[in-house]
């Protein structure tokens, strides 16, 4: 084998990007939790570019498990220090209720809030949270985690990240492709990389701390690794035919990947520290979209070895394959659910082309999306929903489904279209 | 894809005796034999493809109707022993009428049974009652003897003579050309029972009632099961036989 | 696709002007040197050096205009990277101009429609490429006069949605460098 090439390459100041993310529900969960987030109280003087409460009870309501109890009900506005009259928000259906203050002193802040139990008629927990006027979308999506958690027992996903590609196309072969890093509800987006060439594939570091994707230096493809903090690029390959669909490992030391090197598509896994590169399939089909499991000991991949593209399961000790799905006659691009229990994928039926799920040992399977040429499904860490892409009148856009395919969130872009969306990991 | 080979082979040899006639070496010639032979090949991937996609849905189709199989016997297994255990714990009517050999047919599933009359509880000892339904038989009064194996599996599930109640309802059904059902009754024998002591005849009559009925490779495979389990038995003997003339 | 059509051929002889260039310059190189060979023998040598120059200029240059004129584009299936019986053909007059000369180069971009998954359709755009470049290196094309790269679907030609414009889409151009 022979070893890689380490270069650092350049360095990508991240850069504010015009468009954001609008979230817009275009359906809901059965029975969603009706909460008040009352507007925050400001005291210190000046305003904050961020208003928290509209931040939280968007968050909520993005997860499908919630709703909000609209501002213009709400019969009085409470601050943390003025009694709660549970009566009043009865009165307007709210089960909970959120209160809060931000207090300014300087240059920094601290929020309070505390989330309250309606028909309990109690307060359920208060909280202080420290910060400064510019880490308040952090704050607002601390809290959203805070109150999700409480109230559902699982772990909210709205600190996480979002990594996708925009495209402005302006002819056949002049387009600009950027690489944006958000935060989950699209906000706060930044540039990570662009390119007058495609770039394709993002893919999280386990630790969330770098990034790896495709994309064209010159003429020629590459993969590549991209520490976010740092904006240092490591390229991983850059061999003469496909350098594509890089994942890394669960335990972020290794990449799977396509190459062409040897005049077929097939999966290599690389090592990150080394460069040592070891071969994983050989056939002369088109091998690619590998995916890691959680435990490490298989990766998904779609093959065309049986004629038509289909998910296969590798076997990482042995190399061994085996099929996976069945059902159809297009079946690609897979990724798991973090529990490693079922899979995620493309599936076309009648021509179309949706997000589907299937557990793996009851080979039970779902169709999730109902938007055509829906693509690249990403789970989000806490295996509530999932991103992924689709299109309307030929622009991209990202959407959001449960994983029970009950609740659907579009995110469409202001401008640009979007698509490869990738959810971080946790962070914490 | 035999035939796509050869040519190719043909097509390189008179390539090669057209280079080594060194004087009439004609370029043009072998790019064309070359860039059919290209094509070949890409149609030779391509039907590769296909049947190994054709393979891994058909064995995977196979793997599930094994397992689906195997679920449905059991299901319906334990439905019956269900149904027993409600007939034995409700009061009788007629005490005599264990044997039920009147009733018109076996029962083949719950809703069935749900129709059947009185249910019986067991008087005789399952040797006896096994005994006078094999005494049909005896007698070549094959349905009646059908019904009451059928009635003997129901009243005494728990008898080991079920195996053997199951075996002749087998052998019945195979001589009055009822080949579906014999298929039936010889398979769930092979599925529960494989340790089953007349296994071997089972599978022989087994083989040669697929192969009869055109499930040829399943057939052959369980009479190659035979040669391989018991290669010294008698069946072994039997059981190559039927290959050689299924073949 | 009117407009298409115009940038097409537009393209096309902006790609002929510089190839004409080029191949101009060559041959008067190649001519001089003979010169200065020859020089000092026979005239007649030189007279027959020079006609066979002639003659050979003019075949080169009959496989150039003949590339020139056949297509650079070629249409796929879906999901397949088969090169149909036309395609073939416009590929032979690439392939005895590229055979003849060695100087000139190819790039080959591989391309799908935006049905299926972005990554499989890289793996199936470098297909088709790798389909237009074995065919041409077996008609005598040199592999290092060639080069391949696939798009997938990021590069569509067309951005009608519907069978007309995938058709378009699932292609590989052959562009002379």
């Amino acid at each position: 084998m022979r070893p890689l090439m380490w270069l650092v390459l350049a360095f990508f100041v991240a850069l504010p990007a015009r468009a954001e993310l609008v979230i817009e529900i275009t359906r809901g969960a059965e029975n969603p939790i009706k909460i008040a987030v009352v507007p925050f109280q400001v005291t210190g003087g000046g305003a904050f570019d961020v208003d928290l409460a509209r931040l939280i009870e968007s968050n909520l309501e993005r997860s499908g498990q919630f709703i909000r109890v609209r501002r213009d009900t709400m019969l009085s506005l409470p601050g943390p220090d003025d009694t709660v009259f549970y009566r009043d928000w009865r009165a307007i259906d709210s089960e909970y209720t959120v209160i809060g203050s931000v207090v300014k002193e300087g240059n920094e802040l601290v929020v309070r809030y505390g989330l309250h139990d309606v028909y309990g008629e109690r307060l359920l927990f208060e909280e202080r949270v420290p910060g400064a006027p510019d880490t308040l979308r952090d704050i607002g999506h601390y809290v959203s985690d805070r109150i999700y958690e409480a109230l559902t027992g699982l772990k909210g996903f709205f600190s996480t990240r979002l990594l996708y590609v925009s495209a402005e196309r302006r002819s056949e072969k002049d387009q600009t492709f950027k690489l944006i890093l958000s935060d989950a509800d699209g906000g706060r987006p930044r540039t990570v990389f662009q390119s007058s060439e495609p770039i394709l594939s993002p893919a999280w570091s386990p630790d969330g701390s770098r990034v790896a994707y495709m994309s064209f230096r010159g003429k020629r493809a590459g993969i590549y690794v991209q520490t976010l903090a740092t904006g240092e690029v490591q390229q991983v390959t850059s061999f003469s035919g496909l350098n594509s669909a890089p994942a890394f490992s669960p335990d972020g030391r290794k990449l799977v990947m396509t190459l062409s090197k040897d005049g077929n598509p097939e999966l290599y896994v690389a090592n990150l520290r080394t460069g040592e590169l070891e071969r994983m399939t050989n056939h002369f089909a088109i091998d690619t979209e590998a995916s890691w499991s959680p435990d490490g000991r298989s990766i998904l991949f779609t093959s065309s070895r049986g004629g038509k593209p289909q998910l296969y399961m590798l076997n990482v000790a042995d190399q061994s394959v085996k099929r996976v799905t069945f059902d159809g006659d297009y079946n690609s691009n897979g990724a798991f659910t973090p529990d490693g229990e079922s899979i995620v994928f493309v599936h076309r039926t009648n021509n179309r082309f949706h997000i589907a799920r299937m557990n793996l040992e009851t080979r039970e399977m779902q169709i999730l999306t109902e938007t055509d040429l829906d693509e690249s499904p990403s789970v989000a860490p806490n295996g509530t929903m999932l991103i992924y892409a689709t299109s309307d009148e030929g622009r991209g856009l990202l959407g959001l489904v449960s994983m029970d395919g009950r609740v659907r969130v579009r995110l469409p872009s202001v401008t640009e279209s979007v698509r490869e969306p990738a959810w971080s990991p946790f962070f914490n | 894809m035999h035939r796509y080979v050869t040519t190719g082979a043909a097509v390189v040899l008179a390539a090669a005796s057209f280079v080594s006639n060194a004087q009439e070496f004609d370029a043009n010639s072998l790019r064309q034999s070359q860039a059919e032979l290209l094509l070949q090949i890409e149609q030779l991937r391509q039907e590769t493809q296909q049947l190994r996609g054709l393979l891994e849905e058909l064995s995977f189709q196979i793997t599930e109707m094994s397992s689906d199989q195997k679920d449905r016997y059991l299901d319906l297994d334990e439905r019956l022993g269900e149904l027993v255990r409600v007939q034995k714990e409700r009061p009788v009517a007629s005490a005599t009428d264990s044997q039920r050999l009147d009733t018109p047919d076996g029962v083949s599933g719950a809703e069935g049974t749900s129709q059947t009359s009185q249910p019986s509880v067991p008087e005789v000892s399952d040797q006896e009652a096994y005994d006078t339904a094999f005494q049909l038989i005896r007698e070549r009064q094959f349905e009646d003897a059908l019904v009451a194996m059928e009635s003997f599996t129901r009243t005494y599930p728990e008898s080991e003579l079920v195996l053997d109640a199951k075996f002749w309802r087998g052998q019945v059904f195979d001589v009055l050309g009822r080949d579906v059902e014999a298929i039936e009754e010889f398979k769930a024998l092979t599925l529960i029972a494989p340790d089953y002591r007349r296994i071997l005849q089972v599978k022989i009559k087994l083989g040669k009632l697929l192969i009869k009925n055109q499930q040829v490779i399943e057939g052959q495979k369980i009479l190659e099961e035979v040669i391989t389990e018991a290669p010294e038995s008698v069946e072994a003997d039997l059981a190559k036989r039927e290959l050689e003339t299924a073949n | 696709m009117n407009m298409l059509k115009q940038a097409k051929i537009a393209g096309i002889a902006g790609v002929l002007a510089v190839l004409a260039g080029c191949a101009g310059q060559v041959n008067e190189e190649a001519a001089s040197e003979a010169s200065v060979a020859t020089a000092g023998e026979s005239t007649t040598a030189s007279t027959q050096a020079s006609s066979a120059a002639d003659a050979a200029r003019v075949t080169a240059e009959q496989l150039k205009s003949e590339a020139m004129a056949a297509d650079t584009l070629f249409f796929f299936e879906f999901d397949k990277s088969d090169l149909s019986q036309d395609a073939l053909d416009d590929l032979d007059a690439h392939a005895k101009f590229l055979a003849a000369d060695r100087n000139a180069k190819v790039r080959l971009e591989g391309h799908a429609d935006e049905r299926g998954t972005r990554a499989y359709n890289l793996a199936l755009g470098e297909r088709r490429s790798n389909a237009v470049a074995r065919y041409l290196v077996i008609q005598g094309v040199n592999r290092s006069q060639i080069e391949t790269v696939s798009y997938g679907e990021e590069r569509p030609l067309s951005l009608v949605r519907d069978d007309s414009g995938w058709s378009r889409n699932r292609r590989v151009e052959l562009i002379y460098q």
